[in-house]
């Protein structure tokens, strides 16, 4: 139980404190806002993707269920 | 309905697969505009004067004032898909003409200030600074081209015939694409003009 927790917390740690993913060729010798603007763009375009994937199946979903009630059986048009 | 009135699937709750198609498309462009977002995020912050020296200032208040006609015709969209569930065929037509008018107003004034931009110096190979903003809003432009020709397929399908036509059907298919373009553009807009 201890081992799971323990590799669950570097998982965590390693994912919010990605030291490895500033030392890109790209990065090297950039300081203070250049930091920034590479930390909040990687960090946007790893989320944005979920996001993305989502709203498309939040949107389907709801698609979906209102339109459950239409073919349920026994249900008859209006005239 | 009946009549020649207009047919749309925009029953709601109706689970519509161009719909689905068109959300899915929305989303890659999403990825792609934010990739485009990024890379500008990333040259801004890094840069230590931005704009760089020597280049020529953005045209922050003509953009605003075209910016407000891309907003405005997110409205008259808007009224057109309320005309196409409502089978007004007439007020359709007229929503979606006026759309593509202010759209095609929006990028003519683009368009022009290209132009004098480009006299001044600022090109896409003269420095990052053209760069991104030739490749950030010159892919908007593209999309906004884009869906004016397919709002001209619209259009042309609505005024002939007298009934309803596969391409006036696509009208809220469209709207959600015309939302998109009209919804980024502000986005864009305050990174580079304002930021």
């Amino acid at each position: 139980m201890l081992g799971r927790r323990a590799v669950a917390v570097v998982i965590a740690g390693w994912a919010l404190f990605p030291l490895e993913a500033r030392a890109c060729s790209v990065c090297i010798g950039w300081t203070g806002g250049a930091d920034g603007g590479y930390y909040w763009s990687a960090l946007l375009l790893t989320l944005l993707p979920f996001a993305v994937v989502m709203v498309v199946g939040a949107w389907v979903r709801r698609a979906l269920r209102r339109e459950a009630p239409a073919d349920a059986p026994g249900r008859t048009e209006p005239s | 309905m009946s009549g020649g009135a207009i047919v749309l699937e925009e029953e709601v709750g109706r689970f519509d697969g161009a719909k689905v198609g068109m959300l899915i498309f929305l989303g890659a462009e999403t990825m792609l505009f934010a990739g485009f977002v990024a890379a500008f995020v990333v040259f801004r912050l890094g840069a230590p004067v931005w704009p760089p020296p020597l280049q020529p200032r953005l045209p922050v208040g003509v953009t605003a004032v075209s910016t407000a006609v891309l907003l405005l015709s997110g409205y008259t969209m808007w009224r057109a898909l309320r005309a196409a569930r409502d089978g007004d065929r007439a007020g359709l037509g007229r929503s979606l003409a006026l759309t593509g008018l202010l759209g095609a107003t929006f990028l003519a004034v683009q368009g022009f200030e290209w132009a004098r931009l480009l006299t001044f110096g600022l090109t896409a190979p003269s420095g990052i600074y053209g760069g991104t903003f030739y490749t950030l809003v010159g892919a908007h432009a593209v999309h906004v081209l884009g869906a004016l020709v397919w709002l001209s397929i619209i259009l042309m399908g609505t005024r002939s015939g007298p009934s309803a036509t596969p391409n006036q059907s696509r009208v809220p298919v469209f709207g959600m694409y015309w939302y998109f373009v009209v919804g980024l553009w502000p986005i864009l807009y305050t990174l580079v003009y304002l930021a």
